[in-house]
């Protein structure tokens, strides 16, 4: 990257099943409040843009921002909307500091999901003319996914099941986790069929939340904390819509996109190079898919490396060490919910799930149906 | 610094109220291929695509991703962007802030949209709260008939002047192959027609209609291999306002977001008298009041100047200072797709060798109730 | 490519719903309670700068002070200004009743006495030669019985002379 962009502080609210108390502009509100007292900088006269992150049908009207600019106090200033999951809203965030643009501005997205009737949505989200109207839905994208998942790399439903056991297990030490619990292996799969081979508790729950970071300019970064977390590396593509066009057990995109990031980081061997991943898994499977996808280990291997223990908290190279998303955090703000863990682990601020020493993290957010889109940023503590 | 960005191609396709015998990809797939034509390159040369598009109007959530196989955003990088009536100039400061930030060369940046398959004006009154005023906008013509009547009474603009708007622009789109509504219109047809929306009637407010633009954009590097006459986006600004009384002076002096996008791009700019330093301007200009009181508004002209321009003939396509020589809004109303064609059409002025400089986006957003 | 006119392939025609249980957030609970529990319209003040805001905000938009402080709203109303208003002559379809608008339908964008931000609510006055723009206008509250705690507890804002 041209120049660095440097991310002076996250914040988020608690994810919660339903937050009926709050507005939306409420839960937006909160996490600016939050973040702007973490910068320690002052919203009206600093902060020089803002972009947003949410989509128009989670939030039920047309051009969801419109009410951001109210409250994020940016009457007469620059706001522009990223209708797609947060990790580009931070992404595109960095572009305007690397453009030189902006020196300091804010990222928010917001969603509350449990305001409407998700498969409803993932439903529109489907192409028009064919397969919307078979009744599609994520999960049932999902549960195709790994069905060719398991044909294809004989990765067994114990090892999705032992995901879920371990992201839900280290969200009991997270304080914004909203489904913390102490499974076991045969719980997870014995929960509520959802759409074969995909139990209820292997699915993201239900949630609301919002999420707001302050991305600066080098310069300003250094200023304004002692601890930046620079976004070294970045990469995201697009796998097709029609199932017929792509292969559901590969993830291009995201191999490319990683590719990309890496090469951009100076990283050869992500393993070695990264000590900590916050992955955007919205069903279980995935985590070991996309584990292969940013070559954590060889294709197919991904059941290998849940079962190997390295992914654990403690392990070599921690996966969701905060819980992941099968642990809460809605759509749109899931992937820079990813970021913002990421940024906690770098700046030491993670709480009891702080990987000890954590100097570079990969974080990755992903949208549509069965990973679609792949956002992966490079993200690495300060100094070098 | 940031690194230049030009414009090295740009593809339209034909605007229409109605063609049944096209889906949306198919539309979009439409302006690419004649975008790509026109810088003369190929989809495998685009690093990266990008998308603006409003989900409710046809439908689509994800619309980016569901129509990526006629984009040819499949398997390249892109998101989208969603602001409304703005999002076609905010999908090419998308765009520029890809290539200015150094992190690609060479991207494709597409709007569009397809009117007849989605109920706009529901879809439009939904930008409001659930709660509140949901029930009390219908639609963007709604909002649009309130400014212009505060318009009406605070300038002395009158119902001609808006006729003489959309009859100049009527002429415009007669000779613009592209435009939707391409009849000429006298004033007096004008002002027959019928009300929709008091002051607003039917031809006073902008058509349905549906098209894409798409357009190539490049780093300079780049820009001065692809084409001989790249058309350099200079500066552009975004300004929002709150929602309350300063549109309309309530309380305290009126300050729209336009005014303050004006001042902001001409400071920049340094440009002092921009009637004469620029040559033309393409609005956005969906309803007949908006080129007088916005031009006021950009303090492209005086305050309550607008119309007397308008009376004077000035922003005819022959006269001294054009505003929207491509018909404007008011001839082809594809929302996506709109404010990406301004950009789209103001640069097509600019390969012209007669008119040099313009101010390249001036960029509002639907945000008047 | 030139278009010819061709035989209209098929159209596939569906009405698409979905349910939606908005919030509406401390500010405007507390705001429609009033209405429909005592009918007074009320503003929240900002302790920094002082506008009133009817429709009343958690934050101010200018400052980004908190004006959630109950004690600091301010009944406004329900007499007002009519700043502007548009006139339907033609109906559309409304998003929030699926239905089309009965018409003629007029909305005035109205500041309250007392309030320095604009609420933009129906009219009763559709005769479009009768509204003029600065005319005094009073808002009508449905009965205590009728009032459900929505912004449709004020039926309209009727003329006035005074």
């Amino acid at each position: 990257m041209a120049g660095r962009v440097g991310i002076v502080a996250a914040s988020a609210t608690k994810f919660e099943a339903a937050k009926p108390y709050q507005h939306l502009m409420d839960l937006v509100v909160e996490v600016t409040d939050k973040v702007v007292e973490a910068a320690g900088i002052n919203l009206k006269d600093d902060i020089e843009a803002v972009v947003s992150c949410s989509q128009d049908f989670w939030d039920g009207r047309t051009i969801s921002s419109m009410p951001i600019p109210d409250a994020v106090c940016s009457h007469l200033k620059d706001e522009s909307k990223v209708a797609g999951d947060g990790a580009y809203a931070v992404l595109y965030g960095a572009m305007h500091i690397l453009s030189g643009d902006n020196k300091l501005i804010l990222v928010v997205s917001h969603c509350e999901e449990s305001i409407t009737d998700g498969t409803m949505i993932e439903n529109w989200s489907i192409d028009h003319i064919f397969h919307r109207w078979l009744g599609l839905d994520y999960t049932m994208g999902a549960a195709m996914q790994a069905r060719r998942y398991m044909d294809r790399y004989k990765v067994t439903p114990e090892q999705f099941a032992k995901v879920v056991v371990k992201n839900r297990g280290n969200a009991l030490k997270n304080k914004l986790a909203q489904e913390a619990m102490n499974l076991t292996v045969d719980q997870v799969l014995k929960s509520k069929m959802l759409a074969d081979p995909i139990t209820e508790l292997q699915k993201k729950p239900v949630s609301d939340g919002a999420c707001a970071m302050i991305l600066a300019s080098e310069e300003v970064a250094k200023k304004l904390t002692p601890t930046p977390v620079w976004i070294t590396g970045s990469g995201n593509y697009y796998e097709h819509h029609n199932l017929g066009d792509r292969d559901l057990a590969e993830c291009d995109a995201l191999i490319k996109s990683a590719k990309r990031a890496y090469k951009m980081a100076g990283i050869n061997n992500p393993v070695k190079d990264l000590d900590l991943v916050e992955l955007s898994e919205y069903y279980a499977h995935e985590e070991l898919l996309w584990t292969e996808g940013l070559g954590l280990c060889g294709r197919g291997e991904g059941g290998k490396l849940i079962d190997s223990g390295k992914t654990q908290l403690k392990g070599e190279i921690p996966v969701n060490p905060s819980g992941g998303l099968l642990s809460g955090a809605p759509v749109t703000v899931a992937g820079m919910a990813r970021v913002a863990e990421a940024v906690w682990q770098l700046q030491g601020k993670a709480g009891e799930h702080q990987v000890q020493g954590a100097k570079r993290a990969v974080a990755h957010g992903c949208g549509g149906l069965a990973g679609q889109m792949h956002c992966v940023l490079v993200l690495e503590k300060g100094g070098k | 610094m940031a690194n230049r960005v030009a414009i090295v191609g740009i593809g339209q396709t034909t605007h229409s109220g109605r063609r049944p015998y096209v889906n949306d990809g198919e539309l979009i797939y439409d302006a690419v291929t004649r975008a790509l034509e026109d810088a003369g390159l190929t989809i495998n040369d685009m690093e990266a695509v990008m998308a603006g598009n409003m989900d409710m109007f046809e439908g689509h959530h994800l619309n980016d991703a569901m129509l990526n196989l006629y984009s040819g955003a499949a398997g390249r990088p892109g998101f989208k962007m969603n602001t409304g009536g703005t999002v076609g100039t905010m999908t090419a400061i998308q765009g520029w802030y890809h290539i200015a930030s150094g992190l690609y060369d060479v991207c494709l940046v597409i709007g569009w949209e397809k009117h007849d398959e989605g109920p706009a004006t529901p879809a439009i009154s939904t930008i409001t709260d659930p709660a509140v005023d949901r029930h009390f906008l219908v639609g963007a013509i709604g909002g649009l008939a309130t400014v212009s009547v505060a318009y009406m009474q605070r300038s002395g603009c009158k119902l001609e002047h808006a006729a003489m708007v959309r009859a100049n622009a009527s002429q415009a789109a007669h000779r613009n192959p592209m435009a939707h509504m391409r009849e000429i219109y006298s004033v007096e047809d004008v002002m027959k027609a019928r009300m929709v929306m008091y002051p607003l009637n039917l031809l006073m407010c902008c058509p349905t209609s549906l098209g894409a633009t798409a357009m190539v954009l490049a780093s300079e590097s780049k820009a001065k291999k692809i084409c001989k006459k790249p058309v350099w986006m200079k500066d552009h600004v975004t300004v929002h306002v709150e929602y309350g009384g300063a549109q309309f002076g309530i309380g305290e002096k009126r300050w729209t977001s336009h005014m303050e996008a004006g001042a902001k791009l001409f400071k920049r700019n340094h440009i002092t008298k921009p009637m004469q330093e620029t040559q033309v301007f393409e609005m956005y200009d969906p309803f007949a009041f908006a080129i007088p009181m916005w031009l006021e508004d950009f303090l492209v002209c005086e305050p309550n100047e607008g119309w007397k321009l308008i009376e004077k003939g000035a922003l005819k396509l022959e006269g001294e200072y054009p505003v929207s020589p491509s018909g404007g809004v008011l001839c082809t109303n594809s929302i996506g797709d709109s404010a990406i064609l301004r950009v789209a059409e103001a640069a097509l002025q600019l390969r012209q060798p007669i008119r040099r400089c313009t101010l390249h986006q001036l960029y509002r957003r639907l945000r008047h109730t | 490519m030139k278009e010819k006119v061709q035989e209209e392939l098929i159209y596939i025609n569906k009405t698409m719903k979905i349910p939606y249980k908005w919030r509406t957030g401390e500010v405007w609970g507390e705001f429609f309670r009033e209405l429909k529990e005592n009918g007074i319209i009320y503003a929240n003040q900002c302790p920094t700068c002082g506008r009133a805001f009817c429709l009343p905000k958690d934050v101010c938009t200018r400052d980004h002070t908190r004006c959630t402080d109950r004690s600091k709203w301010i009944p406004v109303g329900p007499k007002g200004t009519l700043v502007t208003y548009f006139m339907a002559e033609q109906s559309f379809l409304l998003p929030t009743t699926g239905e089309m608008l009965k018409i003629p339908f007029a909305v005035g964008i109205i500041l309250l006495d007392g309030a320095t931000v604009i609420l933009q609510h129906q009219l009763e006055e559709t005769d479009e030669e009768k509204i003029k723009i600065f005319m005094r206008v009073e808002a009508v509250i449905k009965p205590k019985a009728e009032r459900k705690g929505n912004i449709f507890d004020i039926v309209h804002f009727k003329t006035i002379t005074e």
